[in-house]
């Protein structure tokens, strides 16, 4: 078997994710930050310990400011809600996720913002001279932008944008879900003032964790209230970090896979992932370029980019080809719109889609001339 | 040795980043419910000798640690009275 469908859900996880997990289920269990037995304690410097690996990955000094939620989609939610004032105009790019344009668009047509969408390359980059076009026509209040494209690759100039959006004064939140745990990230040079992540997609831990990180002094409104084990006299949410959005029991389980996940990653270092995934990547690229007829989008291999590559083939439809990769040859891929129905706009594959090949850490060469070799066959038996 | 100084944060995260900076530093600590008569919360706090009083200040102090730092001290069973401290000024004081 070969899994290439990391971009959705990176697998397999590391050993010690695995381990941290089974200890926390068979000799902790207890709820963090609630009671005060030895169990809960344990519980409680577990989460602690994952959010100081976060804020080791992420170069940020006070772990406070990372927040944990169940996914980056939640984190978006949060920011984008928690950020917003009505009547504001926001921008966005023509790459986002759905995790972004849903909730964008939902304000959008409740008559709460006015929203402007820089279009992007068909590579995938977004426009920089349309966007520093509309901030002269404009003044914006906020900015959601996408770090790296789920469907082509491709990642974004982002400390460049973030520069020309922060001499405007523009709020920004950035949606990291394919770069965290990918590429290095240094939040304390990259100046958006939100970052969002997931933690099983290139962090490599398990499903149902993900957060954000504030910078300091931005305090989005939280998404939800409730219970947080601090200050249980008041019937109103404390507003001190993190529990402000923190409220209900934590996924403990799920931050015991994360927490070693991200200790593996600050071990191995984001740079080396990033280094052996474009490997893959350039190797996937040259194969498949040199089969006739398939069609490959997002930036070339020799550039800076994601192991995320997305192809079509001849007359063969998406789906098709990826139910002949799985069937015949074991190859496992995502096809179609990879909820990014805009991006596919930018590219010119909408609605039908591509095939997206997504490599992870652990994946081989050897697997790569598999793949290769699996497509290259498909198109010989399907000319166009 | 009798841990009857109590150091107390806002948040169980600092609970346990005060506990992993002490322990690093050699200190002899106990991470106790918070006693009822202080605080109604349900959280945990950092019991300690009060002979160790400004050394846990000095290493809690410029350590990222938020606003007001609590520390009191057990007067007899039921009676803990608060301990003013130099932090609190320092921090009052921007």
């Amino acid at each position: 078997m070969i899994y290439l469908d990391n971009a959705a859900t990176s697998f397999p996880k590391p050993p010690e994710v695995l381990a941290a997990i089974a200890h926390y289920a068979t000799t902790i269990g207890a709820s963090p930050g609630r009671s005060s037995h030895r169990l809960a304690a344990d519980a409680g410097r577990l989460v602690f310990q994952a959010r100081e690996q976060a804020a080791r990955l992420f170069h940020v000094n006070d772990s406070s400011r990372i927040i944990f939620t169940k996914n980056v989609t939640e984190a978006l939610n949060l920011a984008i809600f928690g950020l917003v004032q009505p009547g504001d105009r926001v921008l966005t790019t023509a790459m986002e996720h759905n995790s972004v344009i849903r909730p964008l668009r939902y304000l959008e047509q409740e008559g709460r913002i006015t929203l402007e969408i820089i279009p992007a390359s068909t590579a995938g980059e977004p426009d920089i001279d349309q966007l520093q076009r509309r901030l002269r026509q404009h003044s914006f209040q906020l900015a959601v932008l996408n770090h790296g494209s789920n469907v082509t690759g491709s990642i974004f100039p982002l400390a460049r944008v973030i520069s020309l959006l922060k001499d405007e004064g523009i709020t920004v939140i950035v949606d990291g879900a394919q770069t965290a745990g990918a590429i290095p990230i240094n939040l304390t040079t990259l100046a958006c003032d939100v970052f969002c992540f997931t933690g099983h997609k290139s962090l490599l831990g398990p499903q149902g964790t993900g957060g954000m990180v504030l910078q300091e002094g931005i305090m989005p409104t939280p998404l939800i209230r409730g219970g947080t084990g601090s200050r249980s006299e008041a019937e109103y949410q404390p507003e001190f970090l993190p529990d402000y959005y923190e409220s209900g029991t934590l996924n403990t389980i799920g931050l015991a896979g994360l927490g070693a996940a991200l200790t593996f990653i600050n071990q191995t270092t984001a740079s080396e992932i990033h280094h052996r995934e474009r490997e893959l990547a350039r190797k996937l690229w040259q194969g498949l370029s040199a089969i006739a007829g398939l069609r490959l989008y997002g930036p070339a291999a020799d550039h800076d980019r994601l192991p995320i590559i997305s192809f079509t083939l001849n007359k063969l439809t998406p789906a098709e080809i990826a139910f002949n990769l799985d069937r015949h040859h074991k190859i496992m891929v995502r096809v179609g719109l990879h909820c990014a129905p805009l991006a596919h706009k930018t590219i010119g594959t909408f609605p039908q889609g591509t095939v997206r090949l997504a490599p992870g850490y652990f994946n081989t060469d050897r697997e790569m001339e598999t793949v290769i070799k699996a497509i290259g066959k498909m198109a010989v038996h399907n000319p166009a | 040795m009798n841990l009857h100084t109590y150091l107390l944060f806002n948040s169980i995260h600092y609970v346990m980043k005060a506990e992993e900076l002490l322990k690093e530093a050699g200190m002899t600590i106990d991470l106790v419910p918070v006693p009822r008569e202080i605080s109604s919360d349900c959280g945990m706090c950092i019991a300690f000798s009060e002979q160790d009083l400004q050394k846990v200040i000095s290493l809690v102090s410029g350590q990222g640690f938020p606003g007001e730092i609590q520390i009191y001290r057990r007067m007899a069973r039921h009676e803990y009275q608060r301990i003013e401290n130099e932090r609190n000024k320092l921090t009052e004081q921007q």
